[in-house]
C-alpha cells in the first residue's frame, strides 16, 4: 500500500513539476485518436439490432429474398368531407397514387384508384385500374368503385376503411441498405409529396406512417435529441458543477477531461471501422456523464487541501495520493459493468457499452494525467468560502447517520424490501410505436391510422407448397383459404392478404361474373390458367410477386394486427403457427417472420440475457472490490449497497410503468458502475480511518461522511440532473434509460449514506482495543458471510421473479407420444449395462472407453445414475454419479480415485462433449418430460417401419440445440433416430438406435447407438452389453460413499 | 513397522483370508502404473523411476472387497526421495448401508483446491510433491453407515506415519535438513497413540456440508533447531473441521474451516473461495474453469503453513478431446509480504495407455521471513511419462 502510494506520489510530483510535457503528450495522442471521427459512419437500417447469425434476421432474409420486400411507407388520406368516393378526394388519391411512384426507391403502389380490378366480359378476362381516370371520374364510376371497393377483403382495413372515410396509399420500397441516407430520402421525399398534396387539394389531410417512416422515426429521434436535449444536458451539468464546485478553473478542468475523453473514444471507432446506430450514438453522453466522477473526485479534495494552507501543487498531489485508489477501482468496476451489456443479443447495445467502457477507460488516465498537469499550470484557487470549516454539513450528517444509526438500516432495509418486492409485478413488454411519445408526428400519425384504417404491425408467413407450381393445386388453396379465415377471426387481426382470395374473385370473374363461383377453382390446371391469365393483365409494377414466388411454389400471406404489446403479439404468431402445424401438411408449416416478429423476439430474449450479463458483473465486480480491498467481508457487503439500487428502482418502476421493454433492460448494467463508484469511495475512505488512523467504527463512518460525503454529493447530483433531462426525450429508448438511471443513482446514494455506515457498525463491531488491527484483518466471520449472501440470495432471486414464465404453446400431440414413450418405460425399477464407447475421427483414428453403467428409477422424480470407467486405463474407476431431476439442474458427484476425492460438480454443462465423445451431456442424460416442449410433425415410414416424427425444443436455455427431430416406431414408440440442430439451427449431429431387445417382456433397449457429427466428420458408436433388469438395486447404492467402492 | 500396525495388517490379512464363498463371481483386477520422471532445478536434474502396483480382489455381490496398491520410487539424487509405501491394504465388507474397513487406506475430506484443511486422516507424503497432494497410507479401521440424515464415518487409527523430508542432497528443502531420525513425540505413546475421527457429511439441495473432529497426533510437526539439523516434533492435537461448498449452476462456493487446538495455542483457519466454468467458449469444447481462494490462517505469521493471509489464483483448461488434455495454472501469493508461488501443469494422454504430464513450480519469497522464500531457488520443471496398465 504504501509502496503503491509512494509511486503514486513520485508519478504525481513529476507530473505537477512537467506539466507541459504531459499537457503536450497528451493532446497529441487524443487528438491523433480523436481525428478518427472523419471516418465514423452512421447506419439507420434496423437489421443491425440484430447479430449476424440471429435465426429470425436469417429467416426474414430469406423471405425478403423471395418476394418484394416489406419495407413501405403508408400515406394516409382523410377527405374533410368524410367520404373517399367523392370527385374531389379521389382527384387528391390519384395525384398521390401518381406521385408516390417519385419516392425513390418505390417499387410499387398500392391504392384504391390502381387496384387491379377483374372482371369477366364474355369469355375474356379483363384487368384494369378500379378508377381508370382519377382525375375526372364520373358519379356512375364512383358508385362502381365504392361498391366494389368496400366488398373487397383484399382492400378494406388497407387502403380503404370499412365506412370509407380514409383511404391509404401504400408504397413498397426496396432500400438497397447500402447508404445510411436512403431511409432520409425516402421518408423526405413522401413528406414533401404529403405536403405537396395537401396544398393541392386543402380539403385531405396526409398522415404518414409504415415501416420505413418507423426507421425515419428512430433515426430522426436520435438526431433530434442530439440537437436538443444533449446540449441542453450539458449546459445542465456545467452549471451543476460550477454550482456546487463553486470553482470556475475546476469546472474548466472537468470539462477538458470529459470531452477529451469522448473525442478520443469516437475518434478510436471511427478508425476501428465501426458504424454508430441511434443507440450506439447515445455513448458521448454516457462518456460524458461517467468521466466526471473521476475528475470531481481528484478536484474536490485539491480544493480541500488548498483550503487548509497547501499550495496548489502540493494539494494536487496529495489527492492524486488519496484518491488513486478509489479512482482506479471504480474505473475498473465501471468497465466491467459497462462491458458486460455485451450479454446483450443486440449488437448496438454491447456496442454502446463498449464505447463507453473504452471512454470510461480514458476518462481515467485523463483524470490521473492530464487534469493534475492542467491544473497546475491554471491559476486554481481554493473558493472564497473557506473561513467555515471543512463540509460541516457533512459533518452534521455523519454525526446523524452514526446516532441513528439502527433507526436508519431498519427503515432503508423496509423501504428497499417492500419496493423490491414490487419488482415482480414488472412486465416484460415492448410497443415499438411507444418508443415515440404523443408529441411525435409518427406517433400520431400511426396511433390515428390504428383507430381509422389499418394497423402498423405485420406478420408475414412464407407458405410452401413443396412443389413447383404447387400453389395451384386445390388441396393447398384450400388449407391457406381455411388458414386465412381463422386468421380473419382472430379480433385483434385487422387485414389479411392471401393469394386465396385472388383465386376466387378470378374463378368467378372466368365465369361470367356468376356469385355461385366465388370459391376456390376444383382443377389444379384451371387455377395455373387464371393465375397465368391475370399476371399478364397486371400492368408493370403491380405483378403478383408480393404474393407468390417465381415458381409458384409458395405463397406469402400478410397479416396486418392492430397496436398491440410485443407479447400479445407474439401469442398471436405462435398461434397461427400452432395452427398449421395442426391443420396443414408439413411442407407448409411455416414461422411468422418480419420485423415487428423479429424486435418483439429480441427483445423478450434481451431482457434474459442482460439479467445474466448484469449478475454476472455484480459477481466480478465484488470480486474485484474483495481483491482490491483485501477485504471478504468488506467485499461481500459491498453487495448490499451494490444490487440494492438497481433492484429497487425497478421496484419503484414497477411502481412508475410496470413495462420493461428493449431500452430499460440494460438500466441494471448501465448504472452498476455508477452505483459502485459511490460504495467503494465510502468503503475505501472508511478503510483508510480503520487501518491507517486505528479510528474506531463510528469515528471511520465520521471521517467517511466528512471526506467523501460532499463528492458523492456533488456526483450524483450531477449525474442525476443529467439523466433527468435525458429522460425528458420524446423518445423512449432515451427516455426510460435516463428517468430509471436516474432513479438508481438517486438511490444508491440514499443507501451508501443511510444504509451502508449502519451495515458497517454492525457488522464490524470492535472487540476491545487490543484487537483492533487483528479485527481488521480480512476475518472471515461466517454469521455475516451468511447474512450477506442470503441476502444477496433473495436480490438475485427477485430478479429471476421478474422474468416472465411464459408458458410455450405445447403441440398436443408431440407431448402425448413423448407421455406415451415415457409411459411405456415406466416401473424398469433399476437396471445396469456395460458400455463401450467407440470414438473416430474423421480419419478413422479410434479411441475406446469401457465403462459400467446402473440407473435407478425415482417415483416422483428424475432417475439416478451411476458410471464407473473402467478404461482408458489412467481413469479406471473413476465415477460419476448422477440425480437428475425433472426440472432444474441436476446433482452431479465425481469421483476421482487417485485422490480418493469426491467432488460435487456443476451439472450446468449440458452441452459439452461427454468424455470427449459426440455425445453431450444432455445427450446421455436421462430424458425427463420436463425437459422438452414437443410439436408433432408427420407420420413417415423409416426403412419400412411406420413413425411418427416428432420435434422436440429444450427448455434449458443451456441446451446446445434449437431443436431435435425424433423418429419413434408407432408400434412400441421406440427411438430410431434423432437428428440435433445446433445453436444456428444447422443439422449438427444424427443419432441411430438400432439392436432393440426387450426386457422383462417390456423395457426396450438398444445394443448401439450411433452418433455422427455431420460439421466435424467426427462419430462416436455406443455398444451396449449385459443388461440386467430389477437387479434390486436401492437408493443406498447410489451416494457419495458407495462411489469409491463402485466398479 | 509398528507392533500395532502389524497387528492391524494381520487382522486384516485374516479376514481376508477367510473361505471366500464357493461362487465363482468373485473378480480380481490388476493395475497400476510406472512411471519415469525428470526434475530440473537450476543446477540440479532429478531423474527418478516410479512404479505403483494395484490388485483387488471383490467377492460375490460386491459384498467383500480386498485392495492392495504399492508404492515405490527410486530417485538418483535424494536418498530421502527414494522410499517405498504401501499406500492401501485392506479388506472391506459392506451390507449396503453401512461398511466396515481394516487395514491400511487412504481417505480425502473437503472441498477447496489450494489447501486441505479439513484433510487429517493421512500424512503428507511430501518428498512427493511440495503441494502436499500425496499421501502415505494410514493404518486404520473405518466404520461408515450411510443414512436418510447424511453419512457418518467413525475412525480408529492405531499408528502414527511421519512426514517425509528432503534429504541432505535433495531439493525443495530449506536451509536445515529435517533429520527425521530425531523425531520427538509429545505423548508418551510415541507413534503409537490411538487417534480417534469422525465425520458426518450430508447435502441439503446446492449445498454438500462435512463436519468432521479428530483427536490423535498431529500430522503438522513442528521443526525445531538441534544443533545443525531440524528436529520434527509431533504433538497432541484435537480438531474440529467444516466444509461446505454451494453449487449453484456454474458457480462453485467452497469454504473449509478448522478450529485446532496443539500445545501451544487454539486457533482458527479458514479456506474460502469460488469457482467459475465457462463452458465451451466460443462454441469449442474446451471449459475454461476460474479459481479464486483466500487462504487464512489465525496464527498468522506464527503458523507453521505459509499461507495465512494469501490468495489463490488459478484456471483449468480442459480441452474435453479424446486424449483428455487438461491444463492447470495458478498462483499462490501473499499481498502483504509479495511471496508468491506459481504452478503450471499440462497432461495429456497417447494412445490407450500412456500419460504424458508437464509440470512448471515457481517460488518467490517477499520477504526472507516468509516459508517460501526458503525454497526460492527451487523453480523447477517436471516431466513425467507414465504407462498405466
Amino acid at each position: 500500500m504504501s509502496k503503491r502510494g509512494g509511486r503514486v506520489e513520485r508519478l504525481a510530483r513529476w507530473i505537477v513539476t512537467h506539466p507541459w510535457v504531459v499537457l503536450a503528450a497528451t493532446l497529441v495522442i487524443i487528438l491523433t485518436a480523436g481525428a478518427g471521427v472523419t471516418q465514423l459512419g452512421f447506419t439507420t437500417n434496423y437489421r443491425v439490432f440484430f447479430g449476424q447469425d440471429n435465426p429470425d434476421l436469417a429467416a426474414f432474409e430469406k423471405v425478403q429474398a423471395i418476394y418484394t420486400k416489406n419495407d413501405n411507407i403508408l400515406l394516409v388520406v382523410t377527405p374533410e368531407s368524410g367520404e373517399v368516393f367523392d370527385a374531389a378526394t379521389i382527384r387528391a388519391i390519384g395525384s398521390l397514387t401518381e406521385g408516390a411512384w417519385q419516392i425513390p426507391y418505390a417499387i410499387r403502389v398500392d391504392s384504391v384508384t390502381n387496384f387491379q380490378h377483374s372482371r369477366a366480359e364474355a369469355d375474356d378476362l379483363i384487368v384494369a385500374d378500379l378508377i381508370e381516370d382519377p382525375a375526372s371520374p364520373t358519379h356512375a364510376e364512383l358508385a362502381f368503385a365504392k361498391r366494389v371497393a368496400l366488398e373487397r377483403v383484399e382492400l378494406v382495413n388497407r387502403v380503404i376503411a370499412p365506412d370509407s372515410d380514409v383511404a391509404g396509399v401504400n408504397v413498397t420500397l426496396q432500400l438497397p441498405g447500402e447508404d445510411p441516407m436512403e431511409v432520409f430520402a425516402a421518408a423526405g421525399a413522401a413528406r414533401e409529396l404529403a405536403a405537396a398534396i395537401e396544398d393541392q387539394f386543402p380539403y385531405v389531410n396526409v398522415r404518414l406512417t409504415g415501416l420505413t417512416m418507423l426507421n425515419n422515426a428512430f433515426a430522426e429521434s436520435g438526431v433530434r435529441d442530439m440537437k436538443t436535449l444533449i446540449p441542453i444536458m450539458y449546459v445542465g451539468l456545467l452549471l451543476a458543477m460550477g454550482l456546487l464546485l463553486r470553482s470556475f478553473w475546476s469546472t474548466i478542468g472537468t470539462v477538458s477531461v470529459v470531452a477529451l475523453s469522448a473525442v478520443g473514444t469516437m475518434g478510436l471507432a471511427g478508425w476501428l471501422g465501426w458504424k454508430l446506430d441511434p443507440v450506439s450514438a447515445q455513448a458521448p453522453t454516457m462518456i460524458l456523464t461517467l468521466a466526471i466522477a473521476d475528475s470531481i473526485h481528484v478536484l474536490v479534495t485539491t480544493l480541500q487541501k488548498m483550503r487548509n494552507g497547501s499550495d496548489r501543487r502540493s494539494a494536487l498531489v496529495e489527492s492524486l495520493r488519496l484518491n488513486f485508489v478509489a479512482i482506479t477501482l471504480t474505473s475498473v468496476t465501471t468497465v466491467v459493468g459497462f462491458l458486460s451489456m455485451n450479454f446483450s443479443d443486440s449488437p448496438p447495445l454491447g456496442q454502446l457499452g463498449t464505447l463507453t467502457a473504452i471512454g470510461v477507460s480514458l476518462a481515467f488516465l485523463l483524470s490521473i494525467l492530464f487534469l493534475p498537469a492542467l491544473m497546475s499550470v491554471l491559476p486554481l484557487r481554493a473558493p472564497a468560502a473557506s473561513k467555515r470549516p471543512r463540509s460541516p454539513a457533512f459533518d452534521r450528517l455523519g454525526e446523524f447517520v452514526v446516532a441513528r444509526k439502527n433507526a436508519l438500516l431498519v427503515a432503508s432495509v423496509v423501504v428497499a424490501a417492500l419496493l423490491i418486492a414490487m419488482l415482480p409485478t414488472n412486465r416484460v413488454d415492448d410497443r415499438f410505436v411507444h418508443y415515440f411519445d404523443e408529441s411525435m408526428a409518427f406517433r400520431q400519425d400511426s396511433d390515428y391510422t390504428v383507430d381509422h384504417l389499418t394497423g402498423v404491425y405485420q406478420m408475414q408467413f412464407s407458405i410452401d407448397s413443396g412443389k413447383s407450381g404447387g400453389v395451384n393445386s386445390p388441396e393447398y388453396l384450400e388449407t391457406l383459404d381455411a388458414f386465412t379465415g381463422w386468421l380473419r377471426d382472430e379480433p385483434a387481426v385487422l387485414h389479411v392478404s392471401s393469394l386465396s382470395d385472388t383465386m376466387r374473385r378470378l374463378n368467378m370473374n372466368l365465369h361470367a361474373d356468376d356469385p355461385a363461383y366465388f370459391r376456390l377453382p376444383e382443377d389444379r390446371d384451371l387455377a395455373a390458367q387464371y393465375m397465368l391469365l391475370y399476371e399478364m393483365s397486371l400492368p408493370y409494377g403491380l405483378d403478383i410477386n408480393n404474393q407468390v414466388n417465381v415458381d409458384k411454389s409458395s405463397t406469402q400471406v400478410v397479416v396486418t394486427v392492430g397496436n398491440m404489446s410485443s407479447s400479445t403479439f407474439l401469442e398471436l404468431a405462435e398461434r397461427a403457427e400452432t395452427w398449421l402445424v395442426d391443420n396443414a401438411p408439413e411442407s407448409m408449416h411455416a414461422r411468422a417472420t418480419g420485423p415487428a416478429v423479429m424486435f418483439s423476439r429480441i427483445s423478450r430474449r434481451n431482457v434474459q440475457s442482460m439479467i445474466v450479463g448484469t449478475l454476472l458483473a455484480f459477481g466480478l465486480i465484488t470480486l474485484v472490490l474483495t481483491l482490491a480491498l483485501r477485504s471478504v467481508k468488506i467485499g461481500l457487503l459491498s453487495l448490499i449497497p451494490n444490487v440494492i439500487p438497481a433492484a429497487t428502482a425497478f421496484g419503484v418502476w414497477a411502481l412508475l410503468v410496470g413495462e420493461i421493454g428493449f431500452a430499460v433492460s440494460v438500466v441494471a448494467a448501465l448504472t452498476i458502475g455508477i452505483v459502485v463508484d459511490d460504495s467503494v469511495h465510502f468503503l475505501t475512505k472508511y478503510l483508510v480511518a480503520r487501518r491507517e488512523e486505528r479510528m474506531s467504527p463510528p469515528d471511520a463512518v465520521r471521517y467517511a461522511f466528512g471526506s467523501v460525503g460532499r463528492a458523492l454529493w456533488i456526483t450524483s447530483a450531477v449525474l442525476v440532473a443529467g439523466f433527468a433531462i435525458l429522460a425528458q426525450s420524446t423518445f423512449k429508448q432515451n427516455g426510460d434509460l435516463g428517468l430509471l438511471s436516474a432513479v438508481t443513482i438517486a438511490i444508491a446514494l440514499m443507501a451508501d449514506f443511510f444504509m451502508l455506515p449502519g451495515l458497517l457498525l454492525l457488522v464490524d463491531r470492535q472487540r476491545g482495543e487490543r484487537t483492533v488491527t487483528a479485527s481488521l484483518k480480512p476475518v472471515q466471520r461466517r454469521a455475516t458471510m451468511k447474512h450477506s449472501t442470503s441476502v444477496a440470495t433473495v436480490l438475485i432471486l427477485a430478479l429471476f421473479a421478474a422474468l416472465p414464465v411464459s408458458a410455450d404453446a405445447l403441440e398436443q400431440r408431440g407431448l402425448e407420444i413423448a407421455l406415451e414413450a415415457d409411459r411405456r418405460d415406466l416401473g424398469f425399477g433399476d437396471y445396469t449395462a456395460d458400455l463401450t464407447m467407440v470414438l473416430r475421427n474423421k480419419h478413422d483414428e479410434e479411441s475406446v472407453r469401457s465403462l459400467t453403467t446402473r440407473v435407478l428409477e425415482q417415483e416422483a422424480d428424475g432417475d439416478k445414475s451411476l458410471v464407473v470407467f473402467d478404461k482408458p486405463a489412467d481413469i479406471d474407476g473413476t465415477a460419476l454419479l448422477t440425480f437428475s431431476h425433472n426440472t432444474g439442474n441436476d446433482d452431479q458427484w465425481l469421483y476421482l480415485p487417485a485422490l480418493k476425492r469426491v467432488k460435487r460438480i456443476s451439472s450446468s454443462n449440458k452441452s459439452g462433449p461427454f468424455v470427449g465423445s459426440e455425445f453431450a451431456y444432455e445427450d446421455i442424460s436421462s430424458q425427463e418430460i420436463e425437459e422438452y416442449t414437443y410439436r408433432f410433425i408427420r407420420e413417415e415410414t423409416l426403412d419400412g417401419v411406420p413413425m411418427f416424427v416428432v420435434e422436440q425444443y429444450p427448455t434449458d436455455p443451456k441446451s446446445g440445440y434449437t431443436r431435435q427431430v425424433t423418429w419413434r416406431d408407432q408400434q412400441e414408440y421406440r427411438l430410431h433416430k434423432i437428428e440435433f440442430y445446433d445453436r444456428k439451427d444447422s443439422l449438427l449431429k444424427t443419432l441411430t438406435y438400432t439392436g432393440y431387445e426387450q426386457f422383462l417382456g417390456q423395457y426396450w433397449r438398444p445394443a448401439t447407438m450411433s452418433m455422427v457429427n455431420h460439421q466435424t466428420g467426427k462419430s462416436t458408436v455406443l455398444n451396449w452389453t449385459n443388461y440386467a433388469f430389477q437387479s434390486g438395486l436401492t437408493d443406498a447404492d447410489f451416494n457419495r460413499a458407495t462411489l469409491a467402492r463402485a466398479r | 513397522m509398528t507392533p500395532r500396525t502389524l497387528i492391524v495388517l494381520g487382522l486384516t490379512l485374516l479376514l481376508a483370508g477367510l473361505p471366500a464363498p464357493a461362487r465363482a463371481e468373485s473378480e480380481r483386477e490388476w493395475g497400476g502404473f510406472v512411471a519415469a520422471e525428470l526434475r530440473a532445478f537450476d543446477g540440479d536434474t532429478q531423474p527418478s523411476l516410479v512404479a505403483e502396483p494395484e490388485f483387488e480382489w471383490r467377492g460375490p455381490n460386491d459384498r467383500n472387497r480386498f485392495a492392495f496398491k504399492l508404492f515405490a520410487r527410486g530417485d538418483s539424487l535424494d536418498d530421502e526421495r527414494t522410499h517405498a509405501d504401501v499406500r492401501e491394504l485392506y479388506w472391506e465388507r459392506n451390507g449396503r448401508s453401512w461398511e466396515l474397513r481394516a487395514g491400511i487406506s487412504k481417505v480425502f475430506w473437503g472441498v477447496t483446491e489450494s489447501q486441505h484443511l479439513v484433510d487429517v486422516i493421512n500424512q503428507t507424503d511430501l518428498v512427493e510433491n511440495p503441494d502436499g497432494e500425496d499421501k502415505l497410507g494410514q493404518p486404520m479401521i473405518k466404520f461408515t453407515t450411510i443414512r436418510n440424515w447424511g453419512i457418518v464415518d467413525v475412525f480408529l487409527l492405531p499408528g502414527f506415519r511421519e512426514r517425509t523430508f528432503a534429504g541432505l542432497d535433495g531439493r525443495l528443502r530449506g536451509p536445515l535438513v529435517v533429520d527425521t531420525d530425531l523425531t520427538t513425540y509429545e505423548s508418551s505413546a510415541g507413534d503409537e497413540h490411538l487417534d480417534i475421527a469422525a465425520r458426518w457429511s450430508h447435502t441439503f439441495g446446492v449445498f454438500d456440508l462435512g463436519v468432521a473432529g479428530f483427536k490423535g497426533t498431529n500430522r503438522e510437526p513442528r521443526l525445531l533447531p538441534s544443533g545443525a539439523v531440524l528436529a520434527p516434533f509431533y504433538d497432541q492435537m484435537e480438531q474440529v473441521g467444516v466444509d461446505l461448498q454451494a453449487t449453484v449452476g456454474d458457480w462453485l462456493w467452497k469454504l473449509e474451516s478448522i478450529r485446532r487446538t496443539d500445545s501451544v495455542e487454539t486457533f482458527v483457519a479458514a479456506t474460502a473461495g469460488l469457482e467459475y466454468t465457462f463452458w465451451g467458449v466460443r462454441d469449442s469444447s474446451i471449459d475454461v474453469g476460474l479459481l479464486v481462494e483466500y487462504l487464512w490462517d489465525e496464527r498468522g505469521d506464527r503458523a507453521a503453513t505459509p499461507f495465512d493471509d494469501d490468495w489463490f489464483v488459478g484456471s483449468r483448461l480442459a480441452f474435453n478431446d479424446t486424449a483428455d488434455s487438461t491444463v492447470l495454472a495458478g498462483m499462490i501469493f501473499e499481498p502483504e509480504s509479495g511471496a508468491r508461488s506459481g504452478l503450471v501443469e499440462a497432461r495429456r494422454r497417447f494412445g490407450a495407455h500412456w500419460i504424458v504430464e508437464a509440470e512448471l513450480r515457481t517460488f518467490h519469497g517477499g520477504s526472507r521471513f516468509d516459508p517460501i522464500a526458503a525454497v526460492a531457488r527451487d523453480d523447477h520443471v517436471l516431466l513425467s511419462v507414465q504407462r498405466h496398465f
